[in-house]
């Protein structure tokens, strides 16, 4: 199914996996030059501003070809000519990614966004009019097309945005379902969420240590995340009011009060705190980035219930107390405990200073010409806050 | 399709890629003990390296450093927001000269603490004393901005002597960045020279902004060399050769906008062709300079300019000719493009860079 070499993915995995050893300075160069020679990986995937610039290019020529055909065909028939599309493009993805052995090259990426949406205009266009006669039938078709396309996509190219539309497709067809088939089905609906986030939660935890399925885990580990997102957003108070608001406005135009409110409130609330200090226990990094992110959701929460009068004293309490504790941290954390540190492990960054201080080592004795001295802990454009250490 | 040949390295019961998730938390962290096991037993990594290695995975480490800065930086804000909102509504009572006092005293026991803590100058790359003295640098320099600013629009000191007003900040900063190696304040002193050249320094203003008048276009295009020429020198000298990237980036960006901007202007043909000359001109040099450096993302930037302007040359004789020709030209020419960059990617593939 999946249409990259694996074994050049498995090698793969053991470079990078070396590659950030070598980083962390517990492997020679020798070696990593060794590890590379063993494990040859023959993809091709140039660096972020090549892949960039190809991203770019291709889809210029996409647009362009696209306006070429239409030209020719819009007369025919749209939904033809968005099908020809379609299919062109996908056939010029599996060719770069099969014979030319593109691997995140920007050219995939862009093939497959863009053959995935001609194929979605060419749904669009063929069912208008089936739709016109059925609207019950278009809630559920959507979501259908978008999850099956989305689904191939994903366990073909085992792309990580494209696993996010697919794991949304799916939530959001089995919510319509839900909502559809079952009377009491929308008052239930953010339990039916988190339910299901639960369930894919426990699942996608299952998939990721799957030695079979290794190859997606980059997929598998952001929808983790993902799932986590969701279980919380279920029941977080504004999302349930702004969305039940849209949903039951459609059915009986009333503006309906939070049900269980106490429940909802102690979700919002408490939730994030939980996953935070699970992620602390558990020393798991992405988790702790989430809950870091869902405790400013919370707080947002709050703030847009409960007005303060003088919300700049709010404010600077909130900026002390954050500074306080960035600050305890930061001093707290200089040398290693419980296993988190303030220090960075970073891969590039390190690997840049290293090559830095050969230079600057390389500068001393005089004013020798250099070959090769461009900066690398640049990337300032302008602007304030930040400085020039990373 | 390509069958994958099957991998059928084995250690012991497992295959090297077994992963339990549960037992290395760090999802982020790829290494693996079981991948590490067998590149020993291949006499890959030696006993040095796996003891190593084994000791990181027995006791995982993760940098919160990103976390922390982030809550570093959301404290500044929140705490400056408040405290903007806190003067703003009680000014009547506070008074505009307390204000500025309190300001200026920022600045300067900002720059004070700078100079005590700094390390001596350097003419190469000076290692900051910390992450706090960067933060309190920027700090003193923005506080001194806003002091200048708040002097000029409350009491007019500088009058309309508006030069005067951007190059007094504008010394201190270029003073600042280069006695204490700072590339933060290197930028905000270039943004700062445009101002006080007449230009906004940022690409993307000059692109929507007001580019209709030679006399902006003349203006941005010497901002433009002059920051190349500084970043040229720079290197040339081993004078803070590292700041190079900085100019350079500002000065390609605005001398091609500039360049391209005259061309676009000008109807009189042999001008406009000493302009397309100057756009290949400078391109060449600059492609000459990032292909000995190895900077990527000069070269790009350098390649999709070029194109642009290409682009923009030759757009209204193919439209004028036949519509599906331009069509044609927009499809083979970006796949030359892609063929250029892919081919380019193979000759520096080692060791390239920002």
């Amino acid at each position: 199914m999946l249409i990259y070499n694996k074994l050049w993915l498995d090698n793969l995995l053991i470079r990078e996996s070396a590659e950030e050893s070598f980083a962390r300075g517990d492997l020679s160069a020798p070696e990593l030059a060794a590890v590379k020679n063993s494990f040859p990986c023959g993809f091709y995937s140039p660096n972020i501003f090549v892949r960039s610039g190809l991203l770019a290019l291709t889809c210029i020529i996409a647009a362009f070809s696209g306006g070429l055909i239409g030209l020719m065909l819009y007369e025919l028939s749209a939904t033809f000519c968005f099908l020809i599309l379609g299919i062109a493009s996908y056939f010029a993805l599996e060719k770069t990614v099969s014979s030319h052995h593109h691997y995140r090259s920007g050219v995939d990426d862009a093939l497959l966004w863009i053959s995935a949406g001609f194929f979605l205009a060419t749904f669009t266009e063929l069912t208008e009019d089936i739709f016109r006669t059925h609207i019950m039938l278009e809630n559920f078709a959507y979501p259908f097309f978008a999850l099956a396309l989305s689904f191939y996509l994903t366990l073909r190219f085992a792309d990580m945005l494209m696993a996010v539309v697919c794991y949304f497709a799916l939530l959001i067809f089995l919510s319509v379902a839900w909502v559809e088939i079952i009377p009491w089905g929308t008052a239930t609906l953010p339990f039916l969420i988190i339910v299901l986030s639960a369930i894919f939660y426990f699942a996608l935890v299952k998939m990721i240590s799957a030695e079979k399925l290794r190859y997606y885990r980059q997929c598998t580990e952001l929808l983790r995340i993902i799932s986590l997102f969701t279980f919380y957003l279920a029941g977080n108070v504004y999302v349930i009011e702004q969305f039940g608001n849209e949903i039951l406005y459609v059915e009986n135009r009333s503006n309906h009060e939070l049900p269980l409110p106490y429940f909802f409130w102690a979700w919002t609330i408490i939730l994030p705190f939980v996953y935070t200090a699970y992620a602390i226990k558990k020393k798991d990094q992405q988790l702790l980035r989430a809950g870091l992110v869902l405790l400013a959701a919370a707080a947002l929460t709050v703030k847009n219930y409960c007005h303060v009068e003088n919300i700049e004293v709010l404010l600077v309490f909130a900026g002390i107390a954050l500074l306080a504790i960035a600050w305890f941290l930061i001093r707290h954390l200089k040398t290693p405990k419980n296993g988190f540190t303030y220090q960075e492990l970073g891969d590039e960054n390190s690997l840049g200073n290293n090559r830095l201080e050969s230079l600057i080592i390389s500068n001393i004795p005089g004013d020798t010409p250099q070959g090769s001295n461009s900066p690398f802990g640049g990337g300032n454009f302008g602007g304030g806050g930040s400085s020039g250490n990373f | 399709m390509i069958t994958g040949v099957k991998l059928t390295v084995n250690c012991g019961k497992q295959s090297i890629f077994s992963y339990h998730y549960l037992s290395s938390h760090n999802t982020k962290c790829k290494m693996d003990p079981n991948i590490y096991q067998k590149l020993f037993e291949d006499g890959l990594v030696s006993q040095q390296s796996m003891d190593k290695v084994e000791q990181r995975l027995k006791n995982p480490l993760i940098s919160v450093h990103w976390e922390l800065k982030t809550l570093l930086y959301l404290g500044v804000l929140l705490l400056s927001t408040g405290l903007g909102i806190l003067i703003y509504k009680n000014i009547d009572t506070i008074g505009h000269q307390a204000i500025l006092t309190f300001i200026a005293l920022i600045s300067i026991g900002s720059f004070a603490w700078c100079f005590r803590k700094a390390n001596p100058f350097a003419r190469y790359k000076a290692i900051s004393p910390g992450a706090v003295f960067d933060y309190v640098l920027l700090l003193g320099c923005l506080s001194m901005l806003s002091f200048l600013g708040y002097l000029q629009f409350q009491y007019e000191v500088f009058g309309t002597n508006y030069g005067l007003a951007t190059l007094l900040p504008m010394l201190v900063l270029f003073y600042m960045a280069y006695r204490f190696d700072h590339l933060g304040v290197l930028g905000l002193a270039i943004t700062n020279l445009g101002l006080w050249m007449g230009v906004t320094s940022d690409p993307y203003q000059l692109l929507t902004g007001n580019l209709g008048h030679i006399n902006v276009i003349v203006t941005a295009l010497a901002l433009g060399l002059i920051l190349l020429s500084a970043g040229y020198l720079s290197e040339r000298y081993q004078f803070k050769s590292h700041f190079k990237f900085t100019y350079q980036h500002f000065g390609l960006n605005i001398s091609f906008i500039a360049l391209i901007a005259g061309y676009l202007i000008d109807h009189f043909p042999l001008i406009r062709l000493v302009w397309a000359v100057a756009i290949f001109v400078l391109g060449a040099i600059l492609f000459r300079d990032a292909f000995k450096n190895k900077s990527f993302y000069f070269l790009i930037l350098i390649l999709l300019y070029l194109y642009a302007a290409v682009s923009i040359m030759v757009f209204p004789v193919l439209v004028n000719l036949d519509i599906v020709v331009c069509f044609m030209y927009f499809i083979i020419s970006a796949v030359c493009m892609i063929v250029i960059l892919t081919k380019l990617n193979k000759t520096l593939k080692d060791d390239a860079h920002l």
